[in-house]
């Protein structure tokens, strides 16, 4: 099969969903003939024009409350915040309108809005530039959570998204927009709240998010070398989460870590190990739990310090062997 | 300059503790906090922590010893330190007792609390499942948490049991790593467990030291240098019976003691050795040494264990005397008051089982004597007299001999005429 990248699949998604429906548009700041911050909507401008690849003013306040209008009134706009840290700004709209509206006029209305958002660390960045907040906005019912880690699922689960008629939060990580992987031409779905059993094992079960999910299975592949069978689990949407396959795991396994760019304390992982303890898993677990996320610091810019602040393979690596040898 | 090691007060109420085992070997060094021995007390078990680092010179106990509170156990000091010096103080703890005890006590406590067992929820419910008790099962985790690898290597080693056969095992507190399975594969069934209950259900450890030992050392030394030679007599005691019943109210009138067989036994065979002096002989430093005096010890069991105190001259006493004599003696070793004294010195054994059910039996020659008579029960048997046969109270002796100093022939002549004398004991009393 063909490979392409990670952010040639998000583009090709969005793209064949703007050709077979003409209410899908995207919009955000200089998307346009410069596309994007990270040059991810190149060319759009050129096939779907100005109309429907609408450059906007740097405001996520304006540009949030127009993509959540439009929804509302019938389009299905995929709005690009140039950096994820800037939803803050968005917020208002979409936590207070978009997760609220449907649910306020008793089904009647829909948001169909799907909000993509660039995050992570990795990149040089600094503070501003580089969080990772989506547990935040897994607090807030009414919005889906999507996280994808390759290709594959960044296509197939964009257009789950926008066939959604719900506010769809779209997380994406800037070092996985080069990442390669095979993807089909035709469009696809993936259903949200199906988690991705990414590597098969019996001795321990990690569920990693983003970019983890690739860290993971690298400290997978080291951990097999010394005979510990490592399963990897991407939940790929965070709301929902599929609880099940996790669940499944940890009883085969018996055995949790759970990894995440976040910062550790009140991250997502948090969730996930929660879930996991109060659930008949628990009777299964013949190891403490473990959570691996990022340190309590804003992102540094140093680029040392900024790898240091988040998990790296090599965290992973060690946090495992920890578990499997009984140090925790 | 050496550190003396005391024994430490644990509790308040602790009295003594017992060195369960010594952690370190003498010569071993140790690091100040590292463990130098485990001590009981009457509630728990603790590892006794080394003060100050340094090389354990001595151990004063071996393990197993109880020991009072702060008397010394051992020395911590220098590599090849002497001991010779160290004073024998009072220990650091009566100093400063206070804080020492809140401290220790507080020790206690915790590895009391500690008994609560650390374990992960998929080692608890496979336990429960396997009916395997936690506490029991040594843990690979930290602070000793068991993991399910840990119940599994747990029930590896724990045997197959009927539902019935560990219902019983859960009411009796059975140990049955020490039962062996008739069932099916080995499976312990209901019958394997009572057994265990009813018999060996558990068996009493006593270390082969002290007094058991010493009587060991004797009797395989005597038995595995002298070569034993047994005789045995049977004697018509019917006489002896009848002085004995009319002895006994003019001798008990006379000086509160009732007159027994064996102060006539031990009278005759003194007058016996009298008679045959090379019966009264020991092998001393490549020596046949024959007595001059006439001292017969005679075997008597306590709780404890066997002690043969001697009666001296007994071929010079009365019959009274003898008893007399032999009564003290015996008062003296049931309350454990003998000295050695008491119990040196003899030329001759008798032993005596008549209260048993036993005819005669091969008696261990007391070394350094030549010979041990043993003496059974006196029963009525039916016995050829004239040619009649009439109902008489019969004995049977049986005479152990050092066939290297004694030959067959002289050793019967003293039996027989032990025998004479007991049948006709008149005898014994002029």
């Amino acid at each position: 099969m063909r490979e392409i990248t990670y952010s040639e699949a998000i583009r090709e998604s969005m793209s064949q969903a703007m050709r077979g429906n003409e209410d899908v548009f995207i919009m955000g700041e200089d998307i346009g003939i410069y596309g994007g911050a990270f040059g991810l909507t190149n060319g759009m401008v050129e096939e779907f024009g100005p109309e429907r690849v609408r450059n906007t003013p740097i405001s996520e306040a304006a540009i949030s409350g127009a993509a959540v209008g439009a929804a509302m009134t019938g389009m299905r706009p995929i709005l690009e915040i140039q950096f994820s840290d800037f939803i803050m700004i968005a917020l208002d709209n979409i936590v207070n309108q978009a997760a609220k509206t449907r649910y306020m006029f008793g089904g009647k209305a829909k948001v169909p809005v799907v909000v993509r958002l660039p995050g992570g660390s990795g990149a040089g960045f600094a503070a501003q530039h580089s969080q990772s907040l989506e547990a935040w906005m897994a607090h807030v019912p009414g919005l889906f959570i999507v996280q994808p880690s390759n290709a594959y699922d960044a296509k197939g689960l964009m257009k789950t998204a926008i066939d959604n008629d719900n506010p769809v939060l779209f997380y994406e990580h800037k070092l996985l927009y080069n990442v390669k992987g095979e993807v089909p031409e035709e469009e696809y779905s993936i259903p949200f709240g199906v988690a991705n059993v990414a590597k098969e094992g019996n001795d321990l079960t990690i569920v990693a998010t983003g970019i983890m999910v690739q860290r993971s299975l690298e400290a997978a592949e080291t951990l097999k070398e010394q005979g510990i069978s490592v399963e990897v689990i991407d939940p790929r949407t965070l709301v929902p989460l599929d609880t099940k396959t996790i669940l499944e795991s940890v009883k085969k396994t018996r055995k949790l870590l759970v990894v995440y760019e976040a910062v550790q304390r009140g991250g997502f992982g948090t969730e996930i190990i929660s879930t996991i303890a109060e659930s008949e898993a628990f009777d299964y677990l013949d190891a403490p739990i473990r959570r691996l996320g990022g340190k309590e610091t804003p992102i540094p810019y140093n680029p040392n310090l900024e790898k240091y602040a988040v998990p790296q393979v090599e965290d992973i690596l060690r946090e495992a062997q920890r578990i499997i040898n009984k140090e925790v | 300059m050496a550190e003396t090691i005391f024994m430490p007060k644990l509790g308040a109420t602790m009295e003594e503790g017992t060195i369960v085992s010594w952690m370190i070997e003498e010569g071993g060094f140790v690091e100040e906090g590292d463990p130098i021995a485990e001590i009981q007390t009457d509630k728990i078990i603790l590892e006794l922590e080394a003060e100050t680092s340094g090389y354990l010179l001595k151990q004063l106990y071996p393990e197993g010893t109880a020991i009072g509170v702060n008397e010394p156990i051992g020395y911590l000091g220098e590599e090849g330190e002497s001991i010779d010096q160290v004073e024998v103080t009072t220990p650091t703890q009566a100093s400063t007792p206070k804080v020492e005890e809140a401290k220790q006590e507080q020790s206690v406590v915790s590895n009391e609390s500690s008994e609560v067992v650390l374990a992960t929820p998929a080692a608890r419910k496979e336990a429960a499942r396997q009916g395997i008790d936690l506490a029991n099962v040594k843990g690979s985790g930290p602070r000793g948490r068991v993991h399910l690898e840990d119940v599994a290597q747990q029930a590896s080693i724990t045997p197959k049991m009927t539902p019935l056969a560990q219902n019983i095992v859960a009411q009796n507190g059975v140990d049955v790593t020490q039962v062996t399975g008739s069932g099916h594969n080995g499976k312990i069934t209901k019958r394997d467990v009572l057994g265990s209950t009813s018999t060996a259900r558990e068996e009493v450890k006593t270390p082969f030291k002290g007094i058991r030992k010493v009587v060991a050392d004797n009797l395989s030394k005597s038995f595995y240098t002298a070569p034993h030679v047994t005789l045995h007599s049977e004697v018509d005691m019917t006489n002896c019976v009848k002085l004995r019943t009319e002895l006994l109210p003019v001798i008990e009138k006379r000086i509160q003691i009732r007159v027994s067989y064996n102060d006539l036994i031990i009278k005759a065979c003194a007058l016996a050795l009298e008679k045959h002096p090379n019966i009264n002989v020991s092998l001393i430093d490549d020596h046949i040494v024959q007595h001059a005096d006439i001292h017969v010890g005679f075997a008597v069991d306590t709780e404890n264990s066997l002690v043969v105190p001697v009666i001296q001259h007994a071929n010079e006493l009365s019959i009274q005397e003898v008893m007399s004599e032999a009564r003290e003696l015996i008062q003296k070793s049931k309350e454990n008051k003998l000295t050695a004294a008491h119990m040196q010195g003899s030329t001759f054994t008798v032993s005596n089982l008549g209260k048993y059910a036993i005819q005669g039996f091969t008696p261990i020659i007391n070394q350094p004597n030549a010979a041990i008579l043993g003496v059974g029960t006196i029963e009525k048997k039916p016995k050829v007299v004239g040619d009649e046969i009439a109902i008489r109270d019969m004995m049977t002796l049986s005479l152990s001999f050092d066939h290297r100093l004694i030959d067959g022939a002289p050793a019967a002549a003293f039996i027989s005429e032990v025998k004479n004398l007991l049948e006709e004991p008149l005898s014994l009393l002029v």
